[in-house]
């Protein structure tokens, strides 16, 4: 490498850094409920790919909340990118699964994508799951938890009875609650639901462009990540029972929180 | 068997016709007639063109005959294969009407076949006065016309007749239309109804009734259908007629073949018209018109009423004013309400019940209004008056509505109603609401930020205070554990209990010392406490009893527990030291109480690290 190289490839590197850094200020100056009113306005104003990129500095920089994922799904939705819509609605409504509007958006967005409809038993389930956001339930086991050992302590204590009932009952629950929060954990942590955000996606038969095409996924379906092989993911279409290879930059994780 | 008698049916039917006029175009047969020549005025007659051997391009109307109103009446295909051969023919009937008497010739009429153009021959018919007998009828006929009278039956096996309960009538005032149906012979089909014309009157239809009467001696079934009329606007209203086709089994009584032909035959069509109806529609007088009056016709009472007997001041309040009787419901207008200056008042909206049944309309129209008090006090709304015309009086009548009181308290001036729907006013049922198009919800604003840090099981606060009651557990799980030994193992309680009570024994002694009293007898209880603090310090780490034992049973005791034989030493000295103050007094300063003090602790902090 030449000297005159070298210096090129330092002043790139000063120029990212700067750039980087300016990025960062902004945001670590504004506080990011300006940011958030900031994208709201833009988006009040039709300005939705401006909103997205606000909306889209608070969720790189780990200021997000139900809002901010509802707000920057309706934007993408504006935007003509449903795929990324509903990505963003879903993480929505995962945070903040009693919300109305978010339900409700994010229903009309499946419901344009044509997002076919779970069985019976797996709705139920869905529905049971979708009461509750995985920290509530978090939350709401630990508090037996707390609870349970707390009665069982008076109990040893005190010897009294009744201590012993109600740690019985809250450890029911507890148990109850524990089974429930593992089958949140597992559907919402442990299975990587994604959704195809770059138009209709060909699933092939092999992580490579060298091998043939499976089916084809149309934007916004849902899927889920079942390995990987570099730039490829393996995915499955679980109602349809099928399995292909994407590339990761087709699909986006809902997960990825 | 039954095709043959079709084809040969077909047959009769076209060469009995009158005045055939056939074009022929190679195998091209193109013709018009009418079933009758002579006609009275309140006849019909039919005209049928029909096209055999191909296919033409027949006309769907008909020009415009003088003299005559045309109707279509249907068409007809008939495939016949006689010999091998199949020929084929299309029919096309319409009915014509006739407008007055006299001589009229159909003009003739153009068809189209294979690229050729057909004009058939025109057809002279002559129509006679109305009730005049057509004596000239010509021969046999497929389609026959029954005119009707509103009066006997002259024994015609099916006839209708249309009638009004009044020549006279005013705007808006009832108006029984009758349409009966008489017929004596079986129907093959459901018949055809063509309604008068009623334009100029909106009207509420009866239930039909169906009952049998007998006409000269003969039964007939009788079809009755009544309509309400109320006429709109005053004028000469002629409704014209109605007409009614009906296929009927085809029995002709003078050939004993006819009925069993006609079972085969599928029957005929029979059009019926009925009389012409019309009446004179009077215009409301204008002496003695009230002037709230609004061109409500008929008998009517009203009422009004609160839905609350008291309210606040801006509390939505509902005033409903029901008319209620019999006339022309629908086109009751709204009460005219005075100007209140306590009450503001929104815009009526208005329910309606009707029941039309024995001639009569009869029902009810709610009107509803929100009103809004505006002071406080007592007030009363006073009498709402309503104006009608009574046909049957032929008069203007006025009736009031009661007048209603209400009590209105101080209400929240900032509760002021903003704006109410006109279409859905307070404890009004919710109007049908089209939904235009539906999109995703809006975007939301945040008053206040709170970010979401992630799933909550991985934080750590949260997984150490979901920790610490497993601690404390553990905690108790020990303590309860050291609490049993300590209450059942009496040399681990003693032991567990030597040092504090030699603890305790040292600090009188420092006290003493502390206190500088060299006194004979401070000397001897600072000597006591030391010898106790040892003594019950080695008693209880060894389970023995530190009454009565020797310095050389102890300094034995501790030689078998691999004691320090300095520690040992140091021990016996101290005891030995002690004795002798307390048993033989002699002069100890100070500074030899500190000495024997400090020796002892040390030997209890050795002794507490080997026992």
């Amino acid at each position: 490498m030449t000297d005159g190289m070298k210096e090129i490839l330092m002043k790139t590197r000063l120029i990212a850094f700067l750039l980087l850094m300016s990025a960062s200020c902004v945001l670590a100056g504004d506080k990011p409920l300006a940011v958030f009113t900031q994208a709201n306005d833009a988006y009040a104003h039709g300005q939705y790919q401006q909103a997205i990129n606000l909306y889209e500095s608070l969720v790189t920089n780990n200021e997000t909340n139900a809002t901010v994922f509802f707000n920057l799904g309706n934007a993408y939705f504006k935007n003509q990118q449903i795929g990324k819509a509903i990505v963003n609605l879903e993480r929505a409504v995962k945070l903040s699964p009693r919300d109305k509007d978010a339900r409700y958006n994010l229903q009309y967005l499946r419901s344009l994508v044509k997002e076919p409809s779970l069985p019976f038993f797996e709705t139920a389930v869905a529905w049971i799951n979708g009461w509750v956001s995985l920290n509530e339930l978090t939350a709401a086991v630990s508090l037996f938890f707390i609870a349970a050992l707390g009665l069982l302590i008076g109990y040893l204590l005190r010897r009294n009875p009744w201590y012993a009932l109600c740690s019985i009952v809250a450890c029911a629950v507890l148990l109850a609650g524990a089974v429930w929060l593992g089958l949140k954990i597992k559907d919402e942590v442990s299975t990587r639901w994604a959704i195809v955000v770059t138009g209709t996606v060909d699933a092939r038969n092999g992580p490579g462009t060298e091998n043939s095409v499976a089916f084809s996924v149309p934007e916004g379906r849902n899927l889920i990540i079942l390995g990987e092989n570099n730039t490829w993911y393996a995915v499955g279409l679980p109602r349809e029972g099928i399995t292909g290879w994407v590339e990761k930059r087709s699909i986006e994780a809902v997960t990825a929180l | 068997m039954k095709r043959l008698l079709s084809i040969l049916f077909c047959s009769f039917f076209v060469t009995g016709m009158l005045t055939p006029a056939p074009l022929m175009a190679a195998d091209i047969s193109i013709s018009a007639a009418v079933d009758q020549n002579v006609i009275s005025l309140d006849e019909q007659l039919v005209l049928e063109l029909n096209v055999s051997g191909g296919k033409a391009d027949l006309p769907s109307s008909l020009p415009d005959i003088p003299n005559f109103t045309v109707q279509s009446s249907g068409r007809s295909e008939n495939i016949s294969i006689i010999n091998g051969s199949m020929s084929s023919s299309t029919s096309l009937r319409f009915t014509l009407v006739p407008h007055e008497a006299g001589k009229f010739t159909i003009p003739s009429i153009s068809m189209t076949a294979k690229g050729k153009t057909y004009q058939t021959q025109p057809i002279a018919v002559e129509v006679t006065a109305a009730g005049a007998a057509s004596v000239q009828r010509s021969a046999p006929a497929r389609t026959v016309t029954a005119p009707s009278s509103a009066g006997a039956s002259d024994g015609r096996p099916l006839y209708i007749t249309a009638s009004l309960d009044k020549a006279t009538a005013y705007v808006n005032e009832k108006i029984v239309y009758t349409f009966r149906f008489f017929r004596r012979v079986n129907l093959l089909s459901n018949p055809n109804y063509s309604p008068a014309n009623f334009s100029g009157f909106w009207k509420e239809d009866l239930p039909p009734k169906n009952y049998q009467t007998v006409i000269n001696g003969q039964r007939y079934s009788v079809n009755e259908l009544q309509i309400l009329l109320f006429p709109t606007r005053p004028g000469l209203f002629n409704l014209g007629s109605a007409g009614l086709q009906c296929q009927v089994e085809d029995i002709n009584q003078a050939d004993p073949f006819a009925g069993f032909a006609g079972f085969f035959s599928g029957g005929r069509t029979q059009q019926l018209t009925t009389n012409v109806v019309s009446v004179k529609v009077l215009a409301l007088p204008e002496t003695g018109k009230p002037k709230d009056f609004n061109g409500t016709v008929g008998q009517f009472n009203v009422s009004a009423a609160l839905d609350k007997r008291s309210a606040k001041v801006n509390e939505p309040v509902t005033l409903s004013i029901t008319v209620a009787g019999t006339g022309s419901i629908k086109t009751i207008a709204d009460p005219k309400l005075p100007d209140w200056t306590d009450f503001r008042k929104y815009e009526t909206v208005n329910t309606t019940a009707m029941d039309a049944k024995n001639d009569t309309v009869s029902g009810s129209k709610i009107f509803k209004t929100v009103i809004v008090p505006l002071t406080p006090g007592k007030k009363t709304i006073q009498s709402i008056p309503f104006s009608f015309f009574d046909p049957a009086a032929q008069q203007y009548r006025t009736m009031a509505t009661a007048p209603l009181t209400i009590d209105i308290a101080p209400g929240d001036p900032s509760a002021a109603p903003i704006s109410y729907s006109p279409q859905q006013p307070a404890g009004a049922a919710p109007a049908n609401i089209a939904l235009v198009t539906t999109d995703i919800r809006y975007i939301k604003p945040l008053a206040s930020w709170c970010a979401y840090r992630g799933p909550l099981y991985r934080r750590w606060p949260f997984i150490i205070v979901n920790i610490f009651p497993l601690l404390v557990l553990a905690g108790v799980f020990v303590f309860l554990r050291w609490s049993h030994k300590l209450s059942t193992d009496v040399a681990f309680a003693r032991k567990m209990r030597a040092s504090k009570t030699a603890r305790k024994y040292l600090a009188s002694a420092q006290k003493i010392l502390t206190a500088g009293n060299t006194t004979p007898s401070s000397v001897i209880d600072f000597y006591t406490a030391v010898s106790r603090a040892l003594l019950e310090f080695i008693g209880h780490k060894l389970n023995v009893s530190p009454e009565g034992l020797t310095n050389n049973a102890l300094a034995d005791m501790l030689l078998r527990r691999a004691i320090a034989a300095t520690i040992i030493e140091t021990t016996k000295t101290i005891l030995d030291e002690c004795d002798l103050v307390r048993f033989a007094p002699t002069t100890v300063t100070a500074a030899m109480m500190r000495a024997i003090y400090n020796q002892t602790a040390a030997v209890i902090e050795d002794l507490d690290k080997k026992l």
